[in-house]
């Protein structure tokens, strides 16, 4: 059995960027794990289309819409609005949406929400997110721990690159950076190493 | 509104907030032992052509930039030392050439010029080549950087977009060269063999460089693909150069261990780290020493430590977060009260004035 992973539109970009022995690491969770868009996210992701991604058709097989209420309804419950198509934050809203539909709906285990948007989290989905406890929250950090633990990348130092990859590849222009961001970017790199370092005790 | 005449100061001790090369204030204030290991490390270079790779590592603020201002601006009493002060390279993907120009730059072409000159007029030339197949491991790259010495002003300028921005091959050929810098390896080899200039062999040049590389922790922003490129640029430099020359690499780190700063350095340059000095967050004892020094020298007139006291010091450093004394924070607490005071037409600062100050501060901070 396959965990569900319900995926962003900038961690479908990111871990598409991200590469490890030739094969973006978004290729290796596609087969690690069920991929899930959002009808919303599937929209977003083809405005980025980049070569090498899952085509639009391919991606059709991962976009999967709500059943016990339809989206604008749990849009309207969560968010307290239904969202236009295109707008703001809908992306991530509707997400989640399918997240919650997955487990309490179809009772799917293994569900997990990943997003590297952090503004989101703290932002419109702060309730959500620490509400449903059955979901996984992820980031693209998460995948490479999960992809080394499946042995899917079969090294630490391989991990480690595709941890040091996946900052650089998300980092912003020279000219925006911060001493804060800096700093914030350097304790996450060394709390990834560290948790490699933990899941490797296990081989 | 008063001056700083009026409160018996000749300058603003306090006003740097990011350290200013071109402040000619630049005076070094408190942290004693600070200052010294520094010092142990250039007088070992001076009297001992020792070799060093110093890590300079603290948190923000705690004085590493204006550290390396201080000394590369300081002026020393033995003669050819080179001092170089650059930034680490900000993007990775051409880190190898944004360092090589940095250094370049740092020299400048015209002292990189009259330098060479100078060897190549008081020098054997066959010795002087030798010295420089060795240092560069190139012949070419030797004739290369004896071609920078040139008088002719037609191959001078040529040799200018040899090291900035490449030369074609008809003008290769007008240099009488076959290898333009094309690799970083190359780039390494050109920038080893020029160095080694500034530090000689004892015999023709006895030399010696203090490279300061700043902001080592922007490493964080390479992808590892790119780190492994620059920090082999650095481990060779490092090994090229065999003695007479000390590198600082101050590195910001706001929370964590040294072994945080080895992930980003990698084995390769962390190996090589002789000495690591700590930037620590000042204690009470250090603050007040800091103040006082700084308040002492810019005096208009020596009178205790007017227009400060010993209490109104004490008042304002324990106003600092303690786990954030820093200089940059001591700074700006400082700036903040003399401007206030100007502002309020004082010629003293006294604890009732630091209580009105504290009121302000607050609400813009």
């Amino acid at each position: 059995m396959k965990f569900n992973c319900v995926i962003d539109t900038c961690s479908f970009i990111y871990l598409h960027r991200v590469t490890c022995n030739r094969k973006s690491l978004l290729s290796y969770l596609k087969n690690a794990t069920n991929l899930i868009l959002s009808p919303e996210v599937n929209v977003e992701i083809r405005d980025h289309l980049l070569d090498g991604m899952p085509s639009n058709e391919e991606r059709k097989r991962f976009v999967k819409i709500a059943r016990k209420h339809s989206i604008p309804e749990y849009e309207r419950r969560i968010a307290g609005k239904t969202y236009s198509p295109r707008e703001r934050n809908k992306g991530e809203i509707d997400n989640f949406i399918i997240s919650i539909d997955q487990v309490h709906h179809f009772k799917r285990i293994g569900v997990i929400f990943l997003t590297d948007d952090s503004n989101c989290l703290r932002g419109i989905l702060k309730e959500c997110s620490i509400a449903f406890p059955t979901i996984k929250i992820w980031t693209s950090y998460e995948v490479v721990l999960f992809l080394y633990i499946e042995r899917v990348i079969p090294s630490i130092d391989l991990a480690s690159d595709a941890i040091g990859d996946l900052i650089s590849s998300t980092a912003p222009k020279p000219a925006e950076r911060t001493m804060e961001y800096t700093q914030k970017l350097i304790k996450l790199r060394a709390e990834y190493e560290s948790k490699l370092k933990t899941v490797s005790k296990i081989f | 509104m008063s001056t700083l005449n009026d409160l018996n100061l000749r300058f603003n001790p306090f006003r740097d907030l990011t350290p200013d090369v071109a402040n000619n204030h630049l005076f070094w204030a408190g942290l004693p032992d600070l200052k010294a290991r520094i010092e142990r490390s250039y007088s070992d270079c001076l009297n001992n052509k020792a070799k060093h790779i110093n890590l300079n590592w603290g948190p923000y603020g705690g004085g590493k930039t204006f550290t390396a201002n201080y000394f590369v601006t300081k002026n020393f009493t033995q003669p050819n030392i080179t001092q170089i002060y650059i930034r680490s390279p900000k993007d990775g993907t051409k880190a190898t050439d944004e360092f090589f120009k940095s250094i370049l730059d740092s020299l400048s072409f015209s002292r990189i010029k009259s330098h060479i000159e100078f060897l190549v007029n008081n020098t054997n030339p066959d010795d002087f080549r030798n010295f420089l197949i060795t240092r560069a491991r190139s012949e070419e790259f030797a004739d290369a950087i004896i071609k920078l010495g040139s008088t002719d002003p037609e191959i001078s300028n040529l040799m200018r977009s040899y090291v900035y921005s490449g030369v074609t091959k008809t003008e290769l050929k007008k240099l009488g060269l076959a290898r333009d810098l094309q690799t970083d390896t190359d780039s390494v080899k050109f920038l080893s063999g020029l160095l080694s200039c500034f530090v000689g062999d004892g015999t023709f040049y006895d030399g010696r460089i203090f490279l300061w590389i700043d902001e080592m922790e922007d490493l964080i922003y390479y992808s590892p693909k790119n780190y492994k490129v620059f920090s082999q640029v650095l481990r060779d430099l490092f090994d090229y150069i065999p003695n007479s020359f000390v590198s600082f690499l101050n590195f910001t780190l706001a929370e964590g261990e040294e072994k945080t700063i080895e992930l980003i350095l990698g084995g390769a340059v962390w190996s090589r780290i002789t000495r690591k000095i700590r930037f620590k967050e000042l204690t009470s004892q250090d603050a007040t020493l800091y103040c006082e020094d700084l308040i002492r020298h810019a005096q208009l007139n020596a009178n205790g430590l007017s227009p400060f006291t010993a209490n109104v010091i004490q008042s304002i450093i324990g106003l600092i977060s303690s786990n954030n004394i820093t200089p940059r924070e001591i700074n700006r607490y400082f700036s903040s009260v003399i401007t206030f005071a100007m502002q309020n037409n004082h010629t003293t600062v006294d604890l009732s004035i630091v209580a009105a100050w504290q009121v302000d501060f607050q609400e813009d901070n």
